[in-house]
């Protein structure tokens, strides 16, 4: 029998002894909080900061949007208003002639909505380094638990220099022939913990691209807060309830209520500097 | 002749977590139930002998569903839905029960014979029942927009089996 076959097997029989079915339970419906959702780069804007509403966890609705808020961007004693896009209530965006993010300059975001003023922890960020290359390997026979088959195709590693400073964080963005893998699943989160200062090649494991496929890799260089904060929020919306799992609990941002230490707002404003690399899949490399 | 038992106990374990901040305490410090708290457990244990050749045997689990966070609320960061949860161990999983039965063939012969026999067949979980393993709170598979509750259970079918034992 063949090796694989008798991996897909003893993988199968593992995945029959469980199951899954979707339920309806009573759920509670706590307070509404706040969401705030912006970055800011040093590309070209302009940038956008959202505020929405929550909802109770089973409710068929789409989240609440906020409007007619006062949203700026605090830096050096001058405040950059975001005006409200007309045609998405509850987006807000900055004036892409005014304002674009520089590397090392302090930031801080303030909203004013109703009697509240909101404001995030001030912040900058670093200059990110290039990403060398990006290579690819055929892969003849990787195994999909999804489906239980086996496929093939070319995986990518993307290849960085990482600058002598500790604290290095990044997050890489995908995109195949310019559609962006946007899932939860598809947040890759790396730190420089393991290799400061040194080359770095980081697999992106999880896609399997084909030939004459155009992918893109965009490298946003981020804070330990802001890559702490994506960790949670990834494990939160995917990775609970296995017994491996790490509990679950409220992910707080860098944003709070002014003079108001006990509120809870959620979501985050950070900022990164950006590069990106593509490559085009080829038959013979 | 039948035999048995009952086994009940009736138990609360809590835990308290109360740190010096806001991020290192849960449930703003009062006490909670701790993951394994189970109130309620039962075990039911029957064994009938026929006579020499043919035993059976009953057993029968029940507990209560043990303490599970469940979401508040849901938002959408990133394009991603995330359930937000505020409170530790404010929920519980539905209760868990379990009846499995078994007879035990000796034949005659090995009786009376120093190497000795039997045949064991058995089923798990007769009725087959889907016992939560734990909750799922997730992004809906089918309907990005929506979320899903999923209850996940680990050998959620009945399970036969048929076993030889010797002894010499």
């Amino acid at each position: 029998m063949r090796r694989s076959a008798l991996l897909a097997i003893i993988l199968s029989s593992f995945v029959l002894l469980a199951c899954e079915d979707p339920i309806s339970i009573d759920l509670p419906s706590g307070s509404t909080y706040l969401v705030v959702e912006g970055w800011i780069t040093d590309q070209p804007g302009p940038y956008r900061v959202s505020l929405s509403q929550t909802l109770p966890f089973d409710s068929p609705e789409t989240n609440p949007r906020i409007s007619n808020a006062k949203v700026y961007i605090n830096s050096k004693g001058v405040n950059y208003f975001l005006t409200e896009n007309p045609e998405k209530p509850g987006e807000y965006l900055t004036d892409s002639a005014e304002f674009v993010g520089v590397p090392g300059v302090n930031y801080k975001l303030v909203v004013e909505w109703e009697d509240k003023i909101i404001v995030s922890n001030e912040n900058s960020f670093k200059p990110a380094p290039p990403i060398d290359t990006l290579t690819y390997t055929f892969v003849p026979n990787i195994f999909v638990p999804e489906t239980l088959s086996f496929t093939s195709g070319y995986l990518v590693t993307g290849f960085v220099s990482d600058p002598a400073t500790e604290n290095d964080y990044y997050r890489w963005k995908v995109a195949e022939n310019g559609i962006s893998f946007s899932g939860a699943e598809d947040m890759i989160l790396i730190t420089d913990r393991f290799f400061n200062g040194k080359k770095f090649g980081f697999e992106l494991s999880s896609l399997l691209f084909q030939i004459d496929d155009t992918v893109t890799v965009s490298q946003y260089t981020i804070d330990a807060a802001a890559f702490e904060y994506l960790k949670n929020l990834n494990t939160q919306a995917i990775g609970l309830g296995k017994s491996t799992s790490t509990p679950p609990s409220l992910v707080r941002g860098n944003l709070k209520y002014l003079n108001d230490d006990e509120g809870v707002i959620l979501g985050y404003f950070g900022m990164s500097s950006v590069s990106s690399a593509q490559v085009v899949i080829k038959k013979n490399q | 002749m039948l035999r048995g038992w009952i086994s009940y106990t009736l138990a609360r374990a809590e835990t308290q977590i109360k740190g010096a901040t806001v991020e290192e305490t849960l449930n703003d410090g009062d006490f909670f139930p701790s993951d394994y708290d189970r109130t309620h457990d039962v075990s039911v244990v029957s064994i009938y002998d026929e006579g020499r050749q043919w035993s059976f045997s009953a057993t029968f689990n029940f507990s209560t569903g043990r303490p599970v966070t469940l979401p508040d609320a849901k938002y959408v960061y990133d394009g991603v839905i995330v359930p937000n949860f505020s409170k530790r161990n404010q929920g519980r999983l539905s209760d868990y029960h379990r009846l499995d039965l078994s007879t035990t063939y000796v034949s005659r012969k090995s009786l009376e014979r120093k190497f000795k026999s039997s045949w064991t067949f058995s089923i798990y979980n007769v009725y087959a029942r889907r016992n939560a393993y734990s909750y799922l709170f997730r992004q809906s598979a089918l309907d990005p927009s929506q979320t899903e509750t999923i209850r996940y259970s680990v050998l959620g079918t009945i399970i036969p089996s048929v076993s030889y034992n010797f002894k010499f």
